[in-house]
């Protein structure tokens, strides 16, 4: 009999990841949304095999603003007969890649100084933890905008910028982990073995906070997305002839007037990745959080 | 309550410094002399090295960066913001005649997302699980994931363009044009504002209204057998909006730099479109003295709601003495 149980507990016996994603696959807006974003990425990774044309070099002034549906051109051509659907794809991934780059790039700082500021405490922790403070009582968007007048318009910078003003969030939310995880039995464990500290933060904290941090980066390729596409539509980001999703937005407002199509497509491709991104850090945040295990 | 105030107010002060301090060292950061910056890169062709010198010392760049940032700082203080190199206006009277537009946006815009959001967020929550709060839920996430100035463009397509109901640009007021052309003007760019703050206000009062209705003193007072209503407006709403408070302050900062989009698509003379128009031209006065006004009025908006959040709850002021 007892041995009975332990077999059945054996079988029933999941890692913590196997039981996250057991969560994840039965949240329908996640698997819709990661359905939809791999849809997105395939289409945008994969742009050559979709469309034939450049979205660049391909201009042709005889087949200008030619509407949704045209013979050769699904979604029409913009103002100097570049077709809409291959700068659709290839825009995705610029808009695409930014917002992952600066997700990626403000988690790994802000990650290393939430770690470097839970861990030690003390002087270095207050010093840290004031210029996050203060970092994120600027006005996000604004402070973005007053770089890029500096930093000049490139799609680089446009990433530099955000990233910077997207950091603090990772850094308190870090420490915050750091400071609950380092309390742990098998830190001390770690510390009276006599590890450094670099190999006690990176092999034993930090893999262990690691939940709330990939929520928040999911979430945060959302709104660098967002973010990227306003300082592009501003005319603040790259060059007019790049492909990409907020630039396509800031070119379509001429035209608004007679050929609303050039506005309502790039806008309706932007909304779609970022819903997508954000169910899909809903469905984690649920699968993380044991209160809403059935 | 004082000692609260007087703490945090001494607490501001060094966020202000820093932020000045870097707003002030923007143009310093800048790849390029800033003298050539300053007079725009075509003037250097023509200019000889006297010339050059003159101009670095008009502009004070000969001292050192510390005593500058001391008299930028001083004059700040004292509403002096410099001139611009453009129109060669006085750049703090420019911000301040332009601040009305942008705080009539923004309130607007608070106001609507308010109207929107509280019965969404409440339905949502006296409707735990059912078709309204997965509705609810399901708007606040499209809400969140649209870019706000595209869904003003949008709204510019369909009432101005197909509809002819409202104007898509400038700004009308009501002492002069009648306040039906005021809020006819102020309705689009309102409502294109307002729209990532209805979706996380939504969220947010939808999962506050849930903590608070499983309260025991709400159940108390159901249990006393007054009407729903009755507890629900009197009871849980009250303690159900401190979050709603503190988000609208956190947010303050998100609309502010969504101003700069909205004011720009709509043409709405604010501080928000001065900001782009500044950009454009490069009149990096106008670009720093924008900036550290926004980024004071947004540590004011959050000073002012850390107040009234601890004025509502005792337990915070209580906790930071």
């Amino acid at each position: 009999m007892a041995k009975e149980t332990r077999s059945k507990e054996q079988v029933k016996a999941t890692s913590y990841w196997q039981d996250i994603s057991r969560q994840f696959r039965k949240n329908k807006l996640a698997l819709v949304g990661l359905v939809l974003l791999l849809t997105i990425i395939i289409l945008c990774a994969g742009a050559p095999l979709f469309t034939s044309y450049d979205p660049v070099t391909d201009m042709e002034l005889m087949d200008m603003l030619l509407p949704p549906g045209t013979q050769g051109h699904i979604l029409g051509t913009d103002d100097c007969g570049r077709d809409v659907w291959s700068r659709l794809l290839y825009g995705g991934r610029t808009s695409m890649l930014t917002g992952l780059v600066v997700a990626l790039l403000a988690s790994a700082v802000g990650i290393l100084v939430g770690c470097v500021s839970g861990y030690f405490g003390g002087l270095i922790d207050n010093l840290l933890m004031r210029v996050t403070d203060i970092m994120m009582s600027f006005p996000f968007l604004v402070i973005a905008i007053a770089l890029m007048a500096v930093l000049g318009s490139s799609q680089k910078n446009v990433i530099i910028a955000l990233a910077i003003v997207s950091w603090p969030q990772f850094a308190r939310l870090t420490r915050s982990q750091v400071l609950f995880v380092k309390e742990q039995e098998y830190v001390e464990a770690a510390q009276v073995a006599g590890f450094g500290s670099c190999r006690i933060i990176f092999c034993h904290i930090l893999p262990n906070c690691m939940g709330p941090l990939v929520i928040q980066t999911t979430l945060s390729v959302g709104g660098a997305i967002l973010s990227a596409a306003s300082l592009n539509f501003l005319g603040l980001g790259g060059d007019a002839t790049l492909p990409d999703w907020g630039v396509m937005l800031n070119q379509g407002r001429s035209y608004m007037q007679n050929y609303p199509y050039l506005t309502t497509i790039p806008g309706i491709a932007i909304s779609l990745t970022v819903l997508a991104v954000n169910w899909i850090g809903d469905g984690i945040r649920d699968a993380f959080d044991p209160k809403l295990r059935a | 309550m004082r000692t609260y105030i007087i703490k945090r107010l001494l607490q501001a002060i060094p966020t202000l410094l820093v932020i000045s301090f870097l707003i002030f060292s923007l143009l310093y950061i800048t790849p390029g002399d800033p003298v050539l910056i300053m007079l725009g890169t075509s003037d250097n062709q023509t200019m000889t090295e006297e010339e050059y010198q003159a101009a670095k010392h008009d502009m004070g760049l000969d001292r050192p960066m510390l005593a500058r940032y001391g008299e930028f700082l001083t004059g700040a203080l004292r509403g002096d913001l410099g001139k611009s190199y453009i129109t060669d206006e006085d750049v703090f009277d420019t911000i301040v005649s332009k601040m009305p537009a942008t705080l009539i946006l923004t309130l607007a815009a608070i106001l609507i997302a308010l109207m929107i959001s509280i019965p969404l967020g409440i339905l949502a929550a006296i409707r735990h699980n059912s078709i309204w709060d997965t509705l609810a839920t399901f708007l606040a996430t499209i809400g969140t994931s649209l870019p706000k100035f595209w869904f003003g463009l949008v709204l510019i397509i369909f009432f101005s363009q197909n509809l002819h109901w409202l104007p898509s640009q400038g700004i009308a007021y009501p002492l002069e044009d009648g306040w039906l052309a005021f809020f006819r003007h102020l309705i689009l760019p309102a409502a294109s504002l307002s729209l990532g703050l209805a979706a996380t206000q939504t969220r947010m009062i939808r999962s506050s209204m849930l903590d608070v209705l499983g309260q025991d003193y709400v159940r108390f007072a159901r249990s006393k057998g007054l009407k729903e209503r009755a507890v629900i407006i009197g009871h849980a709403m009250k303690n159900a909006m401190i979050p709603v408070v503190t988000v609208i302050g956190s947010e303050f900062g998100s609309l502010l730099g969504g101003a700069v989009v909205t004011e720009t698509i709509f043409s709405w003379p604010g501080i928000g479109r001065l900001a782009m128009n500044s950009i454009n031209k490069r009149d990096y006065p106008m670009i720093q003295g924008n900036t550290l006004v926004m980024c004071a009025i947004f540590l004011t908006i959050n000073l002012l709601v850390d107040i009234v959040c601890a004025w509502l709850n005792p337990k915070i002021r209580l906790d930071k003495q």
